[in-house]
């Protein structure tokens, strides 16, 4: 089968002829339909991340945010027939240890990152296997359109995890989103959803335009103003500062205007991971914390068993992940969008669904 | 082997020779070796349910509190070896519904009540079949003696679950406990583990002694006092942050919403009578006028266990200080019978299955 084949890090990737995966007796090989192209696919291609154990080998084929059709089926799946159409969080779970026995199948003991591993090999391929395909995959709409929910694999669904299970967002609820890349576009349309009001954050005017069609009721524009966290505080009550912040881009920059630009009490949410600049760390005022009670939430992909929510609210028109999708591209294309994610300029989901 | 079979609503319960279970492929068989008498066996004995499509069937094995040692396993089971010692929830979980995923087993959509249905033959037995044991068998540390942890499979864990996970209790919390069977000792004992202050209420002097000695605050005898939530206001400033109803008659369900303090929680543990027949007339107005929060509790997810045994190990818990007498099966006829007048004091197990 084609697929995208990483040669080593910042080396320019290739479309080969590869082995087809072969899934076994708990898993699901499925005929890929679109996957998205993600800002970590672009992490990994650059060789950061090393510091949490992602050191992506020559060989490897990227790609986690996944749709497709079911062609085979393992001899111990129940719920999965051939013909479904499927998506699944790019965490892969166990299903057995504590966490996955207790919903949070996104933080298992034994978490699998589709794409950047070789024994769990991406979606921009032919063809991709599923593990535990009983508790990991999970069934599509009849009606979706493949391209629509390709986000669902990891920028769309780990802004709903973050915003509706991590942090308490309630109605009215001022929420900053610092960076509107895919998965900060994600966050503001799920924040917008669930009630809040919005305040988009960003460089770049063209993605503040598409975050304000997302439902941002503010957006600042970092080049335009001396202090952000200031700027995100005035548009709230008395400049007492924002309810929930989202680092939905992981620079020290992002993370600390967003903790900065919190009022009392406020909860600051880290979905963005950190580039070889950071290396993973970055300083925070803690004291403030302390004497303001805010809180700092990680949060991680997606428990698979969350995904019916958002088709509830897909179904009655409340989310919409197809709006964040930028364009799409084929195969042949992959490479060449995910090397240039590092300038920034992509507004909102590339899609690859040309096989 | 030898089990104790409900044959008629309120007549002797008769020992009867049944045969041994085998286990299911995803099941496992334990050889009893302590099982708690409860109120809902005594609701199960008297016929009652019967308003909610909820009666026991005649030909029942009743007893839902067991705890014994594995010895068979289906082939299926991996997480249980035989020779282990275990405890079992009477709700069972199939392990695989939404809410089972989620985390919230003991609402499964498919769960079964262990000792209440044909398909789960109870533990007043010489051994108990338990249905998809990797999920639903907890396994207990090998020094724990089994009749003090028989009550974690209804009484002991219900409170936890109601006080750990439904409530947000905060250390310094009122906690008024209406009904000291059982149930309301176990709560008295994990609210005063968890850093509240504890009123218990009952109209028998015996079972609040108890109560004291297991970390009541306070205590009110109801049969003397002309009004109950004044005299619970009296010993907490004027009303308590959470209430439970840990017996279930309308008398005890409001006195708990009534003692009540603003933007309390009450909590409703305890099933109803004939008297009752599932229906209580609730102060719905002032309800709402005050902020007060009614909460339903059932049982405990078999995957929140782990907490409860670590503050066993770390002695600050002893579900063991309940047990206040052992008997034998054929004892269970008298023993419920003793519960209609409320004649029992604290938790009652079979320890002895041979006679
Ligand atoms: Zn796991
Ligand atoms: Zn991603
Ligand atoms: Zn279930
Ligand atoms: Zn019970």
């Amino acid at each position: 089968m084609r697929a995208v084949v990483f040669q080593g890090a910042e080396e320019p990737m290739t479309v080969e002829d590869v082995d087809r995966p072969e899934p076994g007796d708990d898993d699901i090989l499925v005929e890929t339909e679109a996957c998205g192209i993600c800002r970590s696919d672009w992490h990994a291609w650059r060789g950061d991340w090393e510091w949490i154990g992602v050191m992506p080998q020559p060989g490897l084929v990227f790609g986690h945010e996944p749709v497709g059709r079911v062609v085979e089926v393992g001899d111990n799946v129940d719920r999965f027939a051939v013909g479904d159409r499927v998506t699944n969080p790019f965490n892969l779970g166990c299903g057995s240890c504590h966490h996955c026995r207790d919903g949070r199948g996104n933080i298992c003991e034994r978490s699998v990152p589709m794409g950047f591993v070789p024994f769990q090999t991406g979606a921009f391929a032919e063809y991709y296997s599923v593990r535990n395909a009983d508790f990991n995959a999970v069934s599509l709409p009849d009606e979706v359109d493949p391209v629509d929910v390709a986000g669902l694999g990891c920028r769309f669904a780990t802004a709903f995890h973050g915003l509706a299970h991590r942090v308490d967002v309630t109605p009215g609820d001022w929420v900053a989103v610092h960076g509107c890349g895919g998965v900060g576009l994600s966050a503001v349309h799920v924040a917008d959803a669930l009630g809040a009001n919005v305040i988009a954050v960003d460089l770049s005017a063209e993605k503040l335009e598409r975050a304000r069609d997302l439902g941002a009721d503010r957006t600042v524009e970092v080049g335009a103003v001396d202090d952000v966290p200031q700027a995100v505080k005035k548009f709230t009550e008395s400049s007492r500062g924002a309810d929930v912040a989202v680092d939905a881009l992981g620079i020290a920059e992002t993370c600390r205007n967003a903790m900065d630009s919190l009022g009392k009490g406020g909860q600051h949410l880290q979905i963005g991971m950190t580039t070889s600049e950071e290396g993973g760390e970055v300083s925070l005022p803690v004291d403030t914390m302390v004497t303001d009670e805010r809180e700092f939430y990680g949060t991680y992909g997606i428990p698979p068993n969350e995904y019916d929510e958002i088709f509830r609210m897909m179904a009655t028109g409340k989310l919409e992940p197809g709006r964040i999708v930028s364009e799409t591209v084929s195969l042949e294309e992959v490479p060449g969008v995910v090397e240039g994610l590092g300038d920034y300029e992509t507004v909102g989901i590339p899609v690859c669904d040309g096989f | 082997m030898r089990a104790a079979v409900l044959e008629a609503y309120g007549e002797p319960v008769r020992i009867e020779s049944v045969p041994e279970p085998t286990p299911d492929p995803h099941g496992a068989v334990v050889e009893v070796e302590a099982c708690g008498i409860c109120r809902s066996d005594w609701h199960a004995w008297q016929g009652h349910g019967e308003w909610a499509d909820d009666q026991v069937e005649r030909g029942q094995v009743l007893g839902h509190e067991p705890a014994g040692r594995v010895v068979a396993a289906g082939e299926d089971v991996t997480r249980l070896s035989v020779g282990d010692r275990v405890a079992v929830p009477f709700n069972l979980g199939d392990g695989t519904c939404h809410h089972c995923l989620n985390g919230h087993g003991n609402v499964c959509d498919d769960g079964l009540a262990l000792g209440f249905e044909q398909a789960a033959p109870g533990a007043f037995a010489e051994a108990v079949h338990v249905p998809y044991a990797d999920y639903n068998a907890v396994t207990l540390p090998e020094n724990v003696h089994p009749e003090e942890m028989a009550a974690l499979g209804c009484r002991y864990v219900t409170a936890f679950h109601a006080l750990s996970h439904r409530v947000d209790l905060a250390a310094g919390d009122w906690v008024a406990v209406h009904g000291c069977g059982g149930l309301g000792l176990a709560a008295v004992q994990l609210a005063a583990a968890l850093g509240a202050g504890v009123v218990a209420v009952d109209v028998r002097e015996s079972p609040l002694e108890l109560a004291a000695d297991l970390g009541a605050t306070a205590t009110v005898d109801a049969s003397t006092v002309p009004d109950v939530p004044e005299a619970v206001a009296a010993h907490t400033d004027g009303g308590v942050h959470v209430s439970i109803d840990a017996l279930g008659r309308a008398e005890t369900c409001r006195h708990s919403i009534e003692c009540l303090r603003t933007r309390g929680t009450h909590v409703q543990l305890g099933l109803t009578t004939d008297a009752e027949r599932g229906e209580i007339a609730l102060p719905v107005d002032r309800m709402s006028r005050w902020d007060i929060s009614f909460l339903g509790s059932r049982g405990m997810p078999p995957t929140r266990y782990d907490e409860l045994l670590r503050m066993i190990a770390t002695d600050r818990i002893d579900p063991g200080a309940l047990v206040t007498r052992r008997v034998a099966l054929s004892d269970v006829s008298d023993r419920l019978a003793a519960m209609t007048d409320y004649g029992t004091r604290g938790v009652e197990v079979v320890t002895d299955f041979g006679g």
